[in-house]
């Protein structure tokens, strides 16, 4: 059969409804004679669903109106129109017999799974089939051999080189000139970008519950938190520092500063307005430091700080204090003991701008770099437990919006120690 | 560090006696006079934490003085011009950013600090910010030393 390009980009009037009827008739051979005349192979079938031949495009769901006239008859014959079609639908479009042999192959199913149409005629439709999906697939064929009408299903489909690709697949009879059932014409339609779009928003909603949740709790608990907090400095301003409540006291009042920094931290969206400080970053840096020495100190992870920065910034203060404690209790969280954390402040001009860089370069033995690598990604999964990710996505947010930059980079040193940088620039304004 | 003493805190119950809380401003006025601190009101309808704030502000150098609505503490503001105002944001009736913008309308050089626990507050600032009026403001909870740095940095600058 003789195949004709279609540019059906320079055919407007030429729509998936000409496409279906012409579909139609072809695959009765009796009312198209000039077709059998054409060709010398007998036609038993044909793929009946054409779908999404406009690669980039809005879908065209195929229609099947009985009305449809094909444009300009004299230029096409509806069998080298049909192929071309197929030829060149961005669908993954090939036909098997009925026992999932294949017997035809087109171009953007070589293109979706990795094989050219010779390594995959004659095969069978399993090598592109999931093992634990082998029992369903030929049962399919069987039903439809049956005269069973198979509804479309989303499943995954296997590449040659052992890629899982999401697919929506259609599969068709293919009847002989009697009406038998003698094939399958399989259309198989790539939908990895709209499942992982689907994920993602899933994801975004999840993420998006989870923090009104959060905010409409912490911000239930502020006031009274708030009012605990004085309640207990109150209480040891007024007690005896050599007495045992004194040093409770103190003690309660640590914690309660540590669940006001959580709460306000997983709140997330902390944004100071108003006047900027002028400060030596380091100087915020070592308050934060200082509120996580504890914790630090008990992971077993050791700091070291070298502060060289020799002009103040003008920063909100509370800001960079939350970005800080995000990244600390992060570092808490995720680390290894025996890991180390080393901030260097420095002045810096990068861009031809000038300001304050401040790096933050860990070495963590038995960390996977895929931690680090998804670090600023919200609700990341990691090591069984949900880091306080949504901090650090906003901590990144709140930097980028005052005009700072963060960048994590990592690297292997070894197989068993992880080396990272997180670099915080912050330009003078 | 200076010591105010105990705080001037007016009872929420006393809230509709007008000519109570005028006479506990001369009251604090004069008092206020006496010493050589910053006086400061402090704005919450909650009143545990009003009146503990303003405690904690007595003893950290202060002269604190109790509010728990923004009518209370624009009279008593009017009366004591004070150096500081710390208000709560989400208040009924008047909240604190209108009364943050008419005390500064009275006396633009008292220090501003929104303290608030509520995410309305965004909204009212941003609403605030583009009528011209920029405040500082800190997230509750925070603990008290903090605040205070806060308030004192303010003075420095």
């Amino acid at each position: 059969m003789q195949i004709e390009r279609l540019e059906c980009e320079h055919n407007p009037g030429f729509t998936a409804r000409h496409v279906a009827h012409a579909t139609r008739r072809a695959a009765r051979p009796a009312s198209f004679p000039h077709l059998q005349e054409a060709s010398s192979e007998k036609i038993e079938g044909m793929a009946s669903v054409i779908a999404d031949f406009k690669r980039g495009g809005r879908k065209k769901e195929p229609q099947t109106g009985a009305d449809a006239v094909l444009p300009d008859k004299a230029r096409y014959s509806p069998a080298s129109l049909l192929a071309s079609i197929v030829e060149s639908s961005a669908d993954a479009i090939f036909s098997t017999d009925l026992s999932g042999k294949i017997t035809s192959w087109n171009e953007a199913a070589q293109q979706m799974f990795g094989y050219p149409a010779d390594r995959m005629v004659g095969q069978s439709l399993l090598r592109i089939v999931p093992t634990e999906q082998h029992t369903l697939a030929l049962h399919d064929l069987r039903r439809l051999e049956s005269g069973e009408k198979l509804e479309r299903f989303e499943t995954v489909r296997l590449t040659r080189d052992g890629q899982h690709v999401e697919v929506s697949v259609t599969i068709s009879p293919i009847k002989d000139g009697d009406g038998r059932i003698v094939g399958a014409a399989h259309l198989a339609h790539d939908i990895s970008e709209r499942k992982r779009m689907e994920r993602l928003l899933i994801r975004s909603e999840k993420l998006a519950a989870t923090g009104r949740m959060a905010a409409t709790v912490a911000h239930e608990i502020n006031n009274p938190l708030e009012s605990v907090l004085n309640f207990v400095y109150l209480a040891r301003r007024n007690s005896p520092p050599q007495e045992k409540a004194h040093s409770y006291l103190l003690s309660a009042e640590g914690e309660l500063d540590r669940v006001s920094q959580i709460i306000r931290r997983v709140l997330g969206y902390y944004s100071e307005t108003g006047r900027q400080d002028d400060v030596f970053l380091h100087e915020v840096l070592a308050e934060a430091l200082a509120v996580y020495q504890a914790q630090l100190h008990a992971s077993g992870i050791l700091v070291d700080c070298r502060y060289e920065d020799h002009r103040r910034i003008s920063i909100h203060w509370n800001e960079f204090a939350q970005v800080f404690s995000t990244i600390l209790a992060d570092s808490i969280q995720v680390l290894p003991r025996g890991a180390a954390l080393r901030f260097d402040v420095v002045d810096a001009r990068i861009a031809e701008q000038e300001g304050i860089q401040l790096a933050i370069r860990l070495r963590a033995p038995g960390l996977e770099r895929e931690v680090l690598d998804r670090a600023f990604a919200p609700l990341a999964a990691v090591q069984g437990g949900i880091t306080s990710s949504i901090g650090l996505s906003v901590a990144r947010e709140l930097l980028e919006k005052r005009g700072a930059q963060i960048q994590v980079s990592s690297s292997s040193s070894s197989s068993e120690v992880t080396d990272a940088q997180i670099c915080i620039f912050v330009p003078f304004a | 560090m200076l010591d105010c003493g105990a705080a001037l805190i007016i009872q929420a119950s006393e809230k509709s006696s007008e000519r109570f809380i005028a006479s506990q401003v001369r009251k604090a006025r004069a008092k206020a006079s006496g010493e050589d601190c910053p006086s400061i009101l402090v704005v919450d309808d909650e009143v545990k934490l009003a009146d503990t704030m303003t405690e904690i502000l007595n003893l950290s150098g202060f002269c604190a003085f109790t509010a728990y609505d923004g009518r209370m503490a624009l009279e008593i503001a009017e009366e004591l011009q004070p150096d500081y105002l710390l208000t709560d944001v989400v208040m009924p009736e008047m909240n604190g950013v209108d009364l943050a913008i008419a005390v500064r309308r009275q006396r633009p050089e008292t220090m501003i600090l929104l303290f608030s626990g509520q995410a309305g507050t965004i909204d009212l600032l941003e609403d605030a910010r583009a009528a011209g009026h920029s405040f500082d403001v800190l997230e509750k909870p925070m603990h008290p030393l903090r605040l205070i740095e806060h308030l004192k940095r303010m003075r420095l600058r």
